[in-house]
């Protein structure tokens, strides 16, 4: 196994890497074109200066792998300039661990390639395909919750992790429909999965609020049925109710609801007395905003997850 | 339901829209959805929509000459007949100007927009390949240059002799100004990347791009400038301002005498 132990993050909070905030992360760093320079500079000092890394909350970045996998161009150079100064996660959303045509050998290369770059202290991807070989849809399709998908998760990971020769993170998915055909619940068929392939688990606290409400469940129950002491990350993100569903949109502040079950968490990982930091993160996605409203929320996050226990 | 007939009955719900009554009976619906179709519509608008975010980034240009609706149609057209075939979203899809060139109904007023989406995705390539690793010619190695000497260019760059003024309409794709009157004006173009990511572009007269195309072919300089002179009056001044646009613009990584 790959020691990633060494980079671990020293304060847990972070956040997604998004474009927009290239030019406040790195600001000397030119825009793609040449007549872009000029301009870039002028907005680079209308936002002042580079980022304080002493003062922002924000202490390490989760990149997304296929932004950065398939490219020798900008995007790379940005993340390696970053990498420099902070610790990166990647975290895909094509490697489609439970795709019945199998793992993506090109897919795999790239990510070994990227991995090698950058170094990177977790990676992970969703639970969940994607498509089918040469017929990708470009989003996280629900699995039935079989032992038949528990069977094709466990081998695809095993290929995986021997492969990359590191434990391998997997990602809760917000879903809108579910099977008839599943034998067990969204918990039990994640844990089953953990249990059988040793990969840790980056729980989306947003997806369970989700799944929650579209399927009609506690997530707290979700929550506390899960081997918490192997969840390695946490992720918050907004999302949008559209009136007879919730959609995992990325697009929007993180809700009452899923600060609550930050809490939650917090209180049954300190249970597990754990050894290694959780790494926290708030992704924004779509209507990205400003670099300052980013960092406030990755803020809140912060001061729950470092509040003493009688405050939480 | 076994999982592999489940995927692809879903596979071909989002991209076909067709959904087999079996994979019907196998969904619960979520939220308060009241059927599989309501359900899987979530998933089946999701395709076209990123499918469609995707064309937009690459095809910026197309999108401004177009308009956000044609665009926009455009698009959804495209994505329910070419399918995606990558894991990377951004892969999609260099079939796009091909597509453009049988819009026949855009094309009476927007003839260049086939060689537009072109040089778009010619762009979209430059942008993600890395920079060579250029270092600045010696004097004395430009010194030495003669009729057979030859060249080796930056690996990135393209040639794009365009029959309309595509590369103006490109230059212009973020101002939100009508398509120029006089775009009819044929129009020879580099695009290159040099160090630090930086993507220029170019644009010369035709013989000077005719002349570099030449010598990008390995021809020797001799041969490259009696040819071009079969076809453009060269003088002393036409050949040394052919080597300032070489050197100034780093397009050779190499010469060899």
């Amino acid at each position: 196994m790959q020691n990633l132990e060494s980079n671990i993050c020293e304060s847990n909070i972070g956040v997604g890497l998004r474009s927009p905030h290239y030019s406040f992360l790195v600001p000397d760093i030119d825009g793609p074109l040449a007549e872009q320079q000029k301009q870039d500079s002028k907005t680079a000092a209308s936002q002042q200066q580079k980022i304080d890394k002493n003062k922002t909350p924000v202490k390490w970045f989760e990149a997304l792998s296929e932004n950065y996998m398939d490219s020798q161009g900008r995007p790379l150079s940005i993340l390696k300039k970053i990498r420099e100064d902070f610790p990166v996660a990647l975290h895909g959303v094509g490697l489609s661990i439970g795709s019945t045509s199998g793992l993506n050998e090109n897919y795999l290369k790239s990510l070994e390639k990227l991995i090698d770059s950058i170094n990177p202290f977790i990676i992970s991807d969703h639970l969940c395909w994607t498509g089918l070989e040469n017929a990708p849809t470009h989003d996280l399709l629900p699995l039935p919750y079989t032992e038949e998908a528990i069977q094709l998760v466990t081998n695809h990971l095993d290929q995986l992790q021997n492969r990359l020769r590191c434990t391998f993170t997997i990602e809760n998915v917000s879903t809108y429909l579910r099977y008839r055909s599943s034998e067990m619940t969204e918990w039990e068929f994640i844990s089953e999965i953990q249990k059988r392939s040793g990969c840790t688990l980056l729980l989306d606290l947003n997806n369970v609020y989700v799944n929650s409400f579209n399927h009609d469940f506690d997530p707290k129950t979700y929550i506390q049925n899960l081997p918490i002491k192997h969840v390695r990350q946490i992720h918050l993100a907004g999302h949008t109710n559209m009136k007879d569903f919730l959609f995992d949109t990325h697009s929007a502040h993180v809700c009452q609801e899923v600060w609550e079950l930050l809490r939650y968490t917090k209180e049954l990982w300190q249970k597990t007395q754990p050894s290694d930091p959780l790494a926290v993160m708030v992704e924004w996605d779509d209507d990205i905003p400003e670099w300052t409203v980013l960092e406030a929320e990755a803020q809140k996050a912060k001061d729950i997850w470092e509040a003493p226990q009688n405050e939480t | 339901m076994k999982l592999k007939d489940l995927q692809i009955s879903f596979v071909n719900a989002i991209t076909h829209k067709q959904i087999a009554d079996s994979f019907a009976e196998e969904v619960i619906p979520g939220g308060k959805l009241e059927s599989a179709k309501s359900s899987l519509s979530v998933y089946q608008n999701g395709y076209p929509a990123r499918l469609s975010e995707a064309l937009g980034e690459t095809y910026e240009g197309v999108w401004s000459v177009l308009g956000d609706h044609e665009f926009i149609t455009l698009c959804q057209i495209f994505s329910s007949q070419f399918y995606s075939r990558s894991y990377n979203l951004s892969d999609y899809d260099e079939r796009f100007s091909i597509f453009l060139e049988k819009q026949e109904r855009l094309l009476e007023d927007f003839p260049f927009l086939p060689e537009l989406a072109r040089f778009e995705w010619a762009f979209h390539e430059v942008f993600h390949e890395a920079p060579d690793q250029v270092t600045s010619l010696l004097q004395d190695e430009l010194e030495k240059v003669n009729e057979t000497s030859t060249f080796d260019f930056l690996s990135s760059l393209r040639f794009f002799a365009f029959e309309y003024s595509s590369y103006s309409i490109w230059k212009s794709r973020q101002e939100n100004s009508s398509v120029p009157f006089g775009f009819k004006k044929p129009e020879f173009v580099l695009l290159y990347k040099v160090g630090n990511q930086m993507i220029r572009s170019l644009s010369l007269d035709e013989w000077q791009f005719k002349a570099i195309q030449k010598l990008h072919s390995k021809k020797t300089l001799g041969q490259t400038l009696e040819e071009v002179a079969a076809d453009y009056d060269l003088n002393e001044n036409s050949i040394s301002s052919l080597f300032a646009t070489l050197v100034t613009n780093q397009l050779i990584v190499r010469i060899h005498h």
